[in-house]
């Protein structure tokens, strides 16, 4: 991995940040600062959603891991990895990873290729904000989101301290992290600048039967060099106006894991992803609006075993105008049109492809009774290559019954458009695209409670139940009208439902904070009908029971957490085979302390304490026992 | 007392069923006698091929053993399986290597590795000779140390090299040419490890059978090429080619179709009948005399196949369904002229049957 040049540009840049200069005093003037110029559109419009944070402690001790590495750990979502460092796909409530929409700072990020993102790639060192939203109440994020939407963000710059970051990690497997984040700002303009270098080699360990029996095997063609940037800027234009614009690029070196079952690997993946959006945010007292343009490329270079390369490069032009008004005490308008141009290159297909999609939305959201009593309702319409698709629509409702006691539920319509993949993939002798896919479609619903009292032990607790329809699932399988090839078609009507049980409990003791997290999530996931016959076939690797559980606590400036996951067994085909039940444990210890105008954080990590054997993608073996140190360094950031 | 023989009844119902239980997840050896290997390839990159063994007096199959007896995953699409002696090289495309296991235990005993998309295995003078499709723009044939499991050479043959069979102590190898036009079959020398003689055939060459009269029949699969609007821009029909073994010359070509394509062929207990057919868009499988000089009107069996072989001992027709790649797949018997008898659930993708 060529990390060497990485670190070189890291260390330049953090020199230029250093020089940015010192946090300038507050101008009350422009009081922008509760102007959420930042906020994601969830927050105002998933009203009856179940919408899961992730708290700042999670994200901070794990600065030095992926995102994927987090949402693996919470219920309602499953993960599937190819090996350690390996693609990472999320899929919410039983369904595919392509009907879970990844979106960073309201930015869709599913490749038109293929509908997927690799979350492994995904540094948490370089997001501040992560939250699951679960069920297909995210109808303002269109094609994709029916089973929810994982939301990464970077938070209001002018809300941000300035200061100095810098975090150092190094663990087991030769991996090694170093990340750096700068902000400062002035009267008129914010500035951040985050850089990631990792490298790892992921050679581990793992027990494999042989023909002497069991024996330890070294792991090999694991490894993994990755460097990004993020730089973002945010001007007060005006009195009444913000500017923000981001450049976000990573580059991502990756060997592919070579599988229990084979002796040797030497496949290799490369991606470069580059991020660019600009918005524009012009504010009143009673509305304001939003123009975004944005820019999303992805490359992939796969060098398969005879380093034959396969380049496939994709890109999106966003178009955005959002506006929002409020109305009286009431009411709030949040409306919206988008245009997205889509282009994708591919080995695999004959020509550049391309296609148009725009799109309008809206959400009226009324807040009635003493603002005890939420309802909003969503609509959204898109045209892909000006062929509209149905329009799909969205109630959803919270209401307070009491303080403590709150009611919920939503329901929607939803669709996913076919990818590039679906429609275009060139015909051979044993496979072809189909453009005459339509669009999937269907609809969810979810209802739940949330129980929430807050003293000296306070107690939180949800639950809810859902159910979701999916028609013209598009699947790829070899086709009996067309000579058998391999080609996809909406050949199926799946369902999926479920409940999810939630529950905190916090015993806070004044210097010391005692906390216990229990998280159950059942899941039933079925393909009921193929070619208009009923059947009842299970999605393949998906868990029916998932549970969590976690304890911990602080104490002054130390924090101490142990994590549980259990999963059921999963599924690998229809002919009965199956990934056996597994559990890991991890345990996470961290420890601040002043240090002159600093704070110094060290973070210990143990994961797979109790050295679970298990396989999340059948043939791919996982690390056991294994370990993460990090240091952070936060210069002005004495408030954290 | 009534009730006391009922209950002794009922104990003796449930230890019977907790033994046979027990017998059903231990594989004995010796288990594997007269009856037949089904090779189920799986889903690409699923790591789900896996074994069936269908018991040819028992009239039973039974999926898995190889994961079963070994605790280990067998691998990434089994292309195919081959016997020799008292060991089963089974052929793993995906995962490019071959597991060998003892014929009548299916014990792991080796690993051939360091394959390069491998495709069909036989037997010559002692070594193993197994078809490589490489990069798709080279094609060899692997020579393997049977002893030491170790790859010899590999010997440079045409694009896609396929079907592989043994022929008056020489190796035959069919060039399919993979995803690309070749129309030959090569012949090695197993004592030179050489090639010795290039067939000019039909395109696409698949696979091959010999014949009663010491004939090599190739199914011949014709080459497509396709516009970029995905329409065909031409194509080749397929043909059968009947060669001599002695003199390599073409005795007979027969064409099979201007727009169909079959990949597969396999002979008659008398090895007096040619059936062809199956693989992917082909419809059903046909048959004919080694004497023919057309193909017939009406296919023996309808329908489409994924693969199909001939068990030597009966004569009787084995078809393989595939209906898709997470799915059992399904194993039919049919009379040899085309009489359905019975079927039977397979693992996932069963693309061949090897008969003991």
């Amino acid at each position: 991995m060529k990390c060497k040049k990485a670190n070189g540009i890291l260390f330049y840049l953090l020199l230029s940040i250093h020089c940015f200069g010192q946090k300038q005093p507050e101008d009350s003037v422009f009081n922008l600062k509760e102007v959420v110029v930042n906020s994601f559109r969830y927050q105002n419009i998933a009203t009856g959603a179940t919408v899961k944070q992730i708290d700042s402690f999670t994200l901070q001790s794990a600065r030095s891991q992926s995102v994927s590495d987090i949402l693996m750990q919470q219920g309602g979502i499953i993960v599937t990895s190819y090996g350690q460092g390996g693609l990472a796909n999320a899929a919410i409530r039983g369904n595919s990873s392509n009907h879970t929409a990844i979106v960073w700072n309201d930015i869709n990020l599913q490749s038109p290729m293929n509908g997927s993102v690799n979350l492994s790639v995904i540094p948490v060192c370089m997001i501040d904000n992560l939250a699951i939203q679960y069920g297909g109440s995210g109808v303002a994020y269109g094609s994709g989101a029916m089973s929810g939407i994982i939301h990464i963000g970077n938070d209001n710059l002018f809300n941000q301290e300035n200061g100095l970051h810098l975090n150092l990690g190094m663990g087991s497997f030769g991996n090694k992290i170093l990340s750096a984040t700068g902000k400062s700002e002035n009267k008129i303009l914010a500035s951040n600048l985050k850089v990631f270098a990792q490298q790892a080699d992921n050679d581990f360990s793992f027990p494999s039967a042989s023909l002497s029996g069991t024996r330890f095997n070294n792991q090999t063609n694991a490894g993994v060099g990755q460097f990004g940037i993020l730089q973002e800027n945010q001007l007060k234009s005006s009195k009444n106006s913000v500017v923000k614009t981001s450049v976000w690029y990573q580059h991502y070196d990756k060997d592919i894991q070579t599988r229990l079952s084979a002796d040797t690997n030497n496949t290799n993946q490369k991606d470069n992803n580059l991020i660019v959006t600009g918005n524009w945010k012009y504010l009143q007292a009673d509305y304001s609006i939003t123009c975004k343009s944005g820019f999303v490329f992805n490359q992939v270079l796969y060098r398969d075993q005879f380093q034959s390369i396969t380049n496939n490069h994709s890109s999106s032009g966003i178009g955005e105008v959002e506006y929002k008004k409020v109305f009286g005490k009431h009411f709030n308008l949040h409306t919206g049109i988008n245009n997205t141009y889509e282009s994708a290159i591919s080995n695999s297909y004959n020509e550049l492809k391309t296609r148009n999609r725009t799109s309008f939305y809206g959400a009226l959201k009324s807040k009635l009774i003493n603002e005890k009593l939420h309802i909003l309702i969503g609509i959204r319409n898109e045209s892909v290559n000006f062929s509209t698709n149905p329009t799909v629509f969205n109630l959803g409702g919270e209401a307070e019954l009491i303080k403590w006691l709150k009611l919920k539920g939503n329901i929607s319509t939803n669709y996913r458009i076919p990818t590039l993949n679906d429609l275009y993939w060139r015909e051979d002798i044993y496979a072809s695209g189909n453009p005459k896919l339509v669009p999937e479609s269907g609809w969810s619903a979810d209802a739940g409670f949330v129980i929430k009292k807050v003293s000296i032990v306070s107690f939180d607790f949800s639950n809810n139940v859902y159910y979701s329809k999916i028609k013209n699932w598009i699947v790829w399988e070899p086709n009996p009208l067309k000579k058998n090839k391999w080609m996809p078609d909406n050949r199926e009507l799946g369902q999926s439902y479920g409940l999810e049980f939630h529950n905190n409990i916090k015993l806070d003791l004044g210097t010391i904070d005692i906390l216990t997290k229990n998280e159950y999530s059942y899941n039933k996931s079925l393909i009921i009908q193929k070619d208009g016959k009923a059947i009842e076939e299970p999605l393949l690797y998906n868990p029916t029971h998932h549970y969590m559980f976690s304890a911990g606590g602080t104490f002054k400036s130390l924090t101490l957490f142990y994590i549980q996951n259990l999963f059921s067994k999963r599924l690998t085909d229809l002919a009965g085979g199956y990934l056996p039940h597994y559990e890991t444990a991890d345990l996470s210890l961290g420890i601040k302390t002043k240090l002159l105008d600093s704070m110094l954080g060290l973070y210990f990590r143990i994961n797979n304490i109790w050295n679970a054997q298990y396989q999340v993608r059948k043939d791919y073996a996982m690390p056991m026992r294994n370990y993460l140190i990090s240091l952070s360094f936060d210069l002005n950031r004495l408030k954290e | 007392m009534n009730k006391l023989k009922f209950l002794a009844a009922g104990l003796v119902a449930v230890s019977v069923f907790f033994s046979s239980c027990e017998d059903n997840n231990e594989i004995e050896s010796g288990l594997y006698g007269n009856g037949a290997f089904i090779s189920n390839e799986g889903g690409w990159e699923n790591a789900n091929a896996s074994v069936s063994y269908y018991d040819f007096d028992k009239d039973v199959i039974t999926n898995d053993i190889y994961e079963t007896k070994n605790k280990v995953v067998l691998g990434d699409v089994l292309q195919s399986i081959c016997i020799n002696n008292n060991k089963v090289y089974l052929v793993l495309n995906g995962s490019n290597k071959a597991e060998v296991v003892t014929k009548d235990s299916f014990a792991r005993i080796g690993t051939i590795n360091n394959l390069q998309m491998p495709r069909y295995m036989c037997v010559a003078s002692g070594k193993g000779y197994i078809t490589q499709w490489a990069d798709y723009t080279k094609g060899y044939v692997a020579v393997v140390n049977l002893s030491s499991n170790e790859i010899i050479s590999n010997i440079n043959v045409g694009l896609g090299p396929e079907g592989i069979i043994v022929v008056n102590n020489q190796v035959w190898v069919a060039n399919s040419g993979g995803l690309a036009p070749d129309s030959t079959i090569m012949v090695i020398d197993p004592i030179t490890d050489k090639v010795v003689k290039t067939i000019t055939v039909g395109d696409n060459p698949k696979e091959m059978v010999l014949d009663k009269n010491g004939d090599v029949w190739a199914v011949c699969y014709g080459n497509i090429v396709y516009n970029p609007d995905f329409t065909i821009q031409s194509q080749t029909a397929s043909k059968l080619v009947k060669i001599s073994s002695s003199t390599f010359m073409i005795k007979n070509t027969i064409k099979i179709g201007d727009e169909s394509h079959p990949s597969h062929i396999d002979i008659s207990k008398d090895k007096q009948t040619i059936y062809y057919g199956a693989g992917f868009g082909f419809e059903g499988i046909w048959s004919l005399n080694i004497n023919a000089t057309s193909i017939q009107d009406q296919a023996t069996i309808n329908g489409y196949f994924y693969s199909f072989n001939i068990n030597s001992n009966s004569g009787e027709i084995y078809t393989c369904e595939a209906p898709d790649f997470n799915s059992p797949g399904t194993l039919t018997r049919y009379t040899p002229d085309g009489q359905k008898i019975k079927s039977y659930t397979t693992g996932v993708g069963p693309n061949g049957i090897v008969f003991k």
